[in-house]
């Protein structure tokens, strides 16, 4: 269910605050389709002498608290309902959940998230019907939805409309972000159907997306039984069984999906959303400091986002403020000493301000941290060739990142540095690994032609 | 013709109609569970209920069962302990506690009971499993009952008591007993959590499951535990309702027990009373999803009138509460969403159940007992309350069901935090009605005020050769071209006991061929012509 993991590149481009806050919405109220995915944070969260669930009340809490005021500050801004009734969502306050999604349709009835948002607040009621007309809405405003089309199945599923459901799911599957998720539920639909061939090849579907779908060999080991393939069938009974077991090992509610959204990792994540969609609002009613305060204590609830970080850094890169940014990113470092997104933001920008020692400094921490990821090394890198110095150890800096991670714009920057250590060979050679990379990149075919010429 | 718009809106628009009838009924009994704040795990899951002839003078009588004081619970110098309550059935919806006169006194913690005659001597025994000992209380034929555990040796020990029922294991003529465990826990193992900052019960999950267990009747008013050799040790759950049928109609009793956030069991008796866990292989484990649903109750039923029963499982919150549909061979299939036969249930708990054809017209319609178990669960989740209105789904007789609840009479409008139920034809009028526990509360008594418009048949059986009520008897009635299927079960539903006389609606046949009795054991019996519209009674031949 997370978007961005570790190990994810830092080149993430600026989103208008419409499209960012919407997501997060999205994000914020996401309930597994299927099977419930803990998240596994890096670090125990600080209590404070408070047990875990207590502190996931208390975060909750604050996340009404912060979309109430963003909602009574900007009444006429639909994406603060928006957010507002997602916060009261992830609380269990359903009513005053749906009152404030209405109210941000009602500012802007074209956003399909809010219609997504409300369709799963009516199934959570068990008003299958319901749902299924307002994730119809949702579809409506937003056809490529996979989260919409994937639940409007299975709500249709759940009301018996087998053939609707099955033509609904294998539209699903046949969008380019399809799931696992979606996969299975197709098969779940061909069960329903009694089509058992289609239903197997549609778990198997899932079971290659997604190698741990614990339901989904459920799924094959159903189809197969009742296809006469016993052996299948026993293989995957044996599979779903094991992982079964191990899903089953650490559950401390009555299903995974209870026990996920209760516990604390999930909070911590939920709220973190919640909370950068208020900065991207303060954002885009042009209110920085009130934007900082949010993404801040965004990336500090989740330690492995990357976005909350890289939206905090633009905000000081856009206002030229990088002083004031090195010192945001300090407290952040100060607090989690440990999390390399903080070392390699911070790094950033002291680059900016050409420190040079104190750049290098975050820049190797981050390899200490982080010594696969490939953001150190080549933000290393970087800094020594805008700067002229250790023009060696760029080389060989550039070379580590496009070992770790072959893609065009690390063999560029190998193709700089090789250029900047006066081996044009090399650098041919890496700039053409870059070209076949990405052919479409008119930058490294151009550089490509001009070392090819120069004698 | 000009009243005739008004009279047209003021008929029922559902064939079933059931009127709450527990203010006039003498009934004065109120649940209590116990509970101090400590939010014991034990609390949650009180209790079941039975509906029986105790005195046997062929008019169905209510045991309610009641908690006790926990821990922690406030208890007054002057009030008196809580206890059971056993209602005498005085005829015309009036009943009368008749539990100290019945010698039921203890003040334990129950939360299930069966009821069979477990000495053959021609009375109604009861057994209830408790948080703590269980007991066996004898009936002496003369309205009294005898507390019979110590000498029966069944009083298992302290346990989390879930499930109960008398089953004939091996075809040997007297009734053995299947006693299902929850969880292994003890007010010392408490724990409690907080939800959104609120106080909650933990769920099963966090204590460890435990056996169940079964005893061997000895024959001679003792049991023998033979949870060990019988294999049913084998195997901890945390089980909840327990219903033993022939799943598999091979002639002999197995057991199929819910569990609690956990795969349901399926025992299957190899006929000498020796079983094994196959309930993954049946379907009957796990949802259509390969979920361990949180089963509370179970009940088995023919629901589509295909001479198979069929098997219903009411479960937790967000979860359907599911209608296993017999395939033959053993194998079940998950037809909830196709047939519509959890409509309405996937955002409460549900509890009790009962697979009732409350209009006679052949179809076996759904009533389901809903509420919460946390008393708070508003203060985290507004689309949940402790009290819920009960389910009531018709069967449409071409495999669908629908909500008819709001539509159903005044007994579907009220809400509780039902537990138990139980489905008996307490008037003796031909129709099935209703009687729930309620937690925290007063019960629920539902007269069935269906229109009469259809035919049926009951039937009571007299064991000679096997038990004396035919537990674990499998009954056919076949009306032309049609069969209509049912067993004579003892413990059922959510950890209840009722509906000894297997009750047929017949729609419009007005006759019945014949009626097919095949005892445990092997023995059968067939009646010839059995008149309709009353309950008939077949005694087991002696040859």
């Amino acid at each position: 269910m997370k978007l961005f993991r570790r190990g994810k590149s830092l080149s993430l481009k600026d989103r208008s605050a419409v499209a960012a806050v919407v997501a997060v919405l999205l994000l914020a109220t996401t309930r597994c389709v299927g099977q419930a995915n803990p998240g596994s944070p890096t670090t125990e969260p600080k209590t404070h002498g408070s047990s875990p669930q207590a502190l996931a009340a208390e975060l909750k809490q604050e996340a009404v608290q912060v979309a109430v005021s963003i909602a009574e500050a900007y009444p006429t801004d639909p994406l603060a309902f928006a957010l507002l009734g997602s916060a009261y969502y992830n609380t269990g306050r359903s009513d005053e959940a749906a009152v404030n999604l209405r109210k941000c349709l009602a500012l802007n009835p074209g956003l399909a998230d809010a219609y997504e948002v409300l369709a799963q607040v009516a199934y959570d009621r068990g008003e299958i019907d319901e749902s299924v007309r307002l994730f119809q809405e949702t579809l409506k405003r937003s056809p490529a939805s996979i989260t919409a089309m994937s639940r409007l199945g299975r709500a249709l599923m759940d009301l018996g409309r087998t053939e609707e459901s099955v033509e609904t799911l294998r539209k699903a599957t046949k969008l380019p972000q399809a799931t696992s998720e979606s996969f299975y539920l197709l098969g779940q639909a061909y069960l329903q159907g009694r089509d058992y061939a289609r239903a197997k090849e549609s778990f198997m579907q899932a079971t290659q997306i997604s190698a741990e779908h614990t339901q989904a060999y459920f799924g094959l080991y159903t189809a197969c039984s009742r296809l006469g393939q016993s052996e299948e069938s026993a293989r995957y009974r044996e599979q779903f069984l094991k992982f079964e077991a191990r899903d089953r090992k650490d559950l401390t509610d009555r299903n995974a999906e209870a026990d996920t959204l209760t516990g604390l990792p999930f909070v911590r994540q939920t709220v973190a959303q919640t909370l950068f969609g208020a900065g991207q609002i303060y954002k885009s009613h042009e209110q920085p400091t009130m934007a900082s305060k949010f993404f801040r204590r965004a990336a500090l609830l989740d330690e492995e986002s990357i976005i909350y970080r890289s939206a905090l850094e633009a905000i000081y890169l856009q206002r030229k403020s990088f002083a004031e940014g090195v010192t945001v990113f300090e407290q952040l470092v100060a607090e989690q000493p440990n999390n390399y997104f903080n070392h390699i933001f911070l790094g950033r920008l002291h680059n900016r301000l050409d420190h040079f020692e104190a750049a290098e400094r975050c820049f190797q921490k981050v390899q200490e941290l982080a010594p696969k990821w490939a953001e150190g090394y080549r933000a290393q890198a970087e800094l020594y060739l805008r700067t002229n110095r250790r023009l060696p150890e760029s080389r060989v800096m550039a070379q580590r990142a496009a070992d770790l991670e072959p893609k065009a714009s690390h063999y560029h920057l190998l193709a700089v540095a090789c250029v900047k250590n006066q081996d044009r060979s090399a650098a041919v050679e890496a700039l053409k690994q870059a070209v076949s990379l990405n052919p479409g990149e008119l930058k490294y075919q151009q550089f490509l032609q001009q070392l090819q010429k120069t004698p | 013709m000009v009243l005739a718009p008004f009279l047209h809106a003021a008929e029922p628009t559902s064939p079933i109609q059931l009127t709450e009838m527990t203010s006039q009924s003498g009934i004065r009994f109120v649940h209590t569970d116990g509970s101090s704040g400590r939010r014991y795990i034990v609390e949650t899951v009180s209790a079941g209920l039975a509906t029986f002839d105790y005195d046997g003078d062929g008019k169905i009588d209510i045991l309610f069962l009641n908690g006790s004081a926990l821990p922690g619970s406030p208890t007054s110098p002057a009030s008196a302990p809580a206890r059971n309550a056993l209602y005498r059935n005085e005829g015309g919806w009036k009943f009368n506690d008749v539990t100290e006169a019945a010698g039921l006194k203890d003040s334990d913690y129950h939360l299930g009971v069966c009821i069979g005659d477990y000495d053959n001597d021609g009375d109604a025994d009861i057994y209830f499993n408790n948080f703590g000992p269980n007991r066996l209380y004898r009936n002496q034929g003369n309205g009294t009952f005898v507390d019979a555990t110590k000498e029966a040796g069944v009083a298992v020990g302290n346990h989390v008591g879930a499930g109960a029922c008398f089953l004939d294991i091996d075809g040997d003529g007297d009734l053995d007993l299947f006693v299902a465990n929850y969880v292994d826990f003890t007010v010392e193992k408490n724990q409690t959590r907080l939800v959104n900052g609120h106080p909650a019960y933990v769920g099963p999950m966090i204590y460890s499951p435990t056996p169940s267990v079964l005893f061997r009747n000895n024959g001679n008013g003792t049991f023998t535990d033979i949870s060990r050799e019988s294999g049913i040790a084998s195997r901890p759950g945390t089980g909840m309702g327990v219903v033993c049928a022939d799943y598999d109609g091979d002639g002999d009793t197995d057991i199929i027990v819910g569990n609690d956030a956990m795969a349901n069991f399926v025992w299957r008796n190899d006929g000498k009373g020796h079983f094994e866990e196959i309930g993954m292989l049946t379907g009957l484990a796990y949802d259509a999803n390969g979920i361990g649903q949180g089963t509370m109750g179970v009940e088995c039923a023919d629901m589509n009138n295909d001479g198979r029963l069929d098997f219903y499982m009411t479960a937790y919150q967000k979860q359907w509460a599911i209608l296993y549909q017999n395939a033959g061979g053993g194998f079940f299939d998950d037809v909830t969403h196709r047939t519509g036969a959890g409509t309405s249930t996937f955002n409460q708990v549900e509890w009790g159940v009962g697979l009732v054809d409350f209009d006679n017209d052949s179809h076996r319609d759904i009533y389901i007992a809903c509420g919460h178990l946390h008393d708070n669960i508003q203060l985290w989740d507004d689309t949940a309350r402790y009290e819920a209105a009960n389910i009531l789904l018709r069967n449409t007789g071409v495999g669908k069901f629908v909500d008819v609840s709001a539509q159903s009479g005044s007994g579907m409008a009220m809400s509780k935090s039902s537990r138990g139920a139980a489905f008996d034809d307490l008037d003796n009028d031909g129709d099935i009605d209703v009687v729930v526990l309620n937690s925290r509360s007063q019960p629920t008594l539902l007269r069935n005020d269906s229109p009469r418009k259809n035919h049926w048949i009951g039937v009571r059986l007299r064991g000679t050769k096997s038990n004396r009520d035919g537990i674990g008897a499998n009954v056919r009635v076949i009306s032309g071209s049609q069969t209509f299927v049912d067993e004579v079960h003892s413990g059922r539903g959510y950890q209840s006991h009722y509906g000894m006389h297997p009750h047929f609606g017949l729609g419009n046949r007005t006759r019945v061929d014949r009626i097919e009795v095949r005892w445990v054991g092997g023995g059968t019996n067939v009646m010839l012509n059995p008149p309709v519209d009353r309950l008939v009674e077949i005694t087991e031949s002696t040859r």
